[in-house]
């Protein structure tokens, strides 16, 4: 069963992953001109 | 249970947007929920999430979110194992490949420097880096091969891109290893023919740099010789990439300082006219210092400092969004880049290899050539910077892991120092998070 969490207490903007090591990033936002 | 250490806030009225740096999980919490988890968690309750109360299943969702954790867990350690887990884990061999160190622009904050050696790859020199890459997969596991064509201008030798890219796509294939493409570019020679080419090689980064309209773009980067601008032809071939499929996004760097900043929202309206904001992702360049002398005076007159850049990059997301153009979610200054990979190496037209592409042009930082059997370079491995970061408790570790190392080098004179760029990343972070939230 869906547990129903009351809106106006949490609303989740986003999940996010298990573990956020930044895999998908090979550059900082930065390198290269 | 505990809040994570990888938590930052951000006022909202009668609510708080809660952000994990290490899962990215966001939340929007009410001031009085806050409270009450906190006293709660203050009096060590145990939570039941057998039938819960409204409150235990929003502790409950904020535990599985990583917004909050177990007592127990030691979040310092598991960030670092995490980090060094996700290193050895990459089997990705990313391969800079820099085809000629020359450049026909002369754009003033080059990193690289004005006076550039023009060192060029030819078809012997092909050959032998060819080998080298067959020979590095054939003595470490790894599943994806990434070339990535990088300069100098590496348009000034397609006659090397044009050789070595179906040769690499053969040794990816003969080792069943996925294989991609991308390129750094100032654009100029991106034409038709060659965009095509690439598209044929699973491109899937192209970096162009247009720093603003074309009034402040050709005063930045214009031709060496007759400094004439550059920015038509680059435009030109941005439309054609996208009109003719070759590439399906474009990043576009736009590199900005006190000099170009307030006129870049005209390039925002120029794109927008054509209806390709879905077609390119912005890239906002702080303009870094460098070891070069001339370019590091460029720098020091025209760098808005730490927080003056937080603002003007907020201020340019601003002005994107309101034209159309999807921003960030979050600004990274890392933790990963081709420096810290296992598997990576930038490689010089004759063989050198460097670690990090910020260090061409700087012979003296070459690790290794092509008689090397692995691409270590032990200027970048060592990681207690992180663990330094970690001790000092920032929340923002997870999206720096210590700091860029060129820059480290620049201000600490150490690759394995840790470079705290903490103002500018809050900064930023806390008002990305305005930005698309609030």
């Amino acid at each position: 069963m869906t547990e129903v969490i009351n809106q106006e207490d949490l609303q989740i903007l986003e999940e996010g992953t298990d573990c956020g090591t930044r895999t998908g990033n090979m550059a900082k936002d930065g390198c290269g001109y | 249970m505990k809040w994570s250490m990888f938590n930052f806030y951000v006022s909202d009225d009668d609510y708080l947007i809660i952000r994990n740096t290490l899962t990215t999980a966001t939340m929007r919490i009410s001031k009085k929920c806050k409270e009450e988890i906190d006293n709660l968690l203050f009096r060590g309750d145990i939570f039941k999430f057998k039938d819960p109360t409204n409150i235990e299943r929003i502790v409950k969702k904020l535990w599985e979110s990583g917004v909050i954790v177990d007592s127990i867990i030691d979040e310092k350690k598991q960030y670092k194992e995490l980090f060094l887990q996700h290193r050895e884990d990459d089997k990705t061999f990313a391969v800079y490949i820099v085809t000629t160190t020359n450049c026909q622009l002369a754009c003033p904050y080059c990193f690289e420097g004005k006076e550039k050696k023009n060192e060029i790859i030819t078809i012997k020199d092909a050959d032998r880096i060819m080998v080298w890459i067959a020979s590095y997969l054939s003595k470490n596991y790894c599943e994806k091969l990434r070339i990535v064509f990088y300069g100098g201008e590496p348009l000034l030798n397609k006659k090397a891109i044009k050789y070595m890219l179906p040769k690499l796509k053969e040794i990816a294939d003969s080792k069943n290893l996925l294989f991609e493409t991308g390129i750094l570019t100032n654009a100029e020679f991106l034409d038709f023919e060659i965009g095509k080419f690439l598209s044929e090689y699973n491109l899937d980064k192209v970096q162009i740099t247009l720093d603003g309209p074309q009034k402040c773009h050709d005063l930045r980067r214009f031709r060496k010789v007759n400094k004439k601008g550059t920015f038509c032809k680059i435009i030109n071939n941005i439309f054609c990439l996208l009109e003719n499929n070759f590439a399906r996004k474009i990043d576009l760097r736009v590199n900005f300082d006190k000099q170009n900043i307030e006129f870049i929202p005209e390039l925002f309206d120029l794109l927008a006219s054509s209806k390709v904001q879905d077609r390119i992702n912005l890239s906002f360049g702080i303009i870094t210092s460098t070891i070069s002398d001339n370019e590091k005076m460029y720098f020091e007159k025209n760098t808005p400092g730490q927080l003056g850049n937080a603002e003007k990059y907020l201020w340019l997301c601003s002005e994107a969004k309101k034209k159309g153009f999807s921003i960030p979610k979050e600004f990274l200054s890392g933790p990963w880049c081709v420096a810290r990979k296992i598997h990576s190496a930038v490689i010089l037209p004759k063989g050198g290899l460097l670690k990090c592409i910020s260090l061409v042009g700087r012979d003296e930082f070459i690790f290794g050539d092509l008689n090397c059997q692995n691409s270590l370079d032990e200027k970048f491995i060592d990681f207690k910077y992180v663990d330094d970061c970690l001790d000092n408790n920032c929340p923002f570790v997870p999206i720096c892991g210590g700091g860029c190392r060129f820059e480290a080098y620049l201000s600490e004179g150490s690759f394995s120092e840790p470079y705290c760029q903490r103002d500018l990343i809050e900064r930023i972070n806390r008002g990305l998070v305005i930005l698309n939230y609030k």
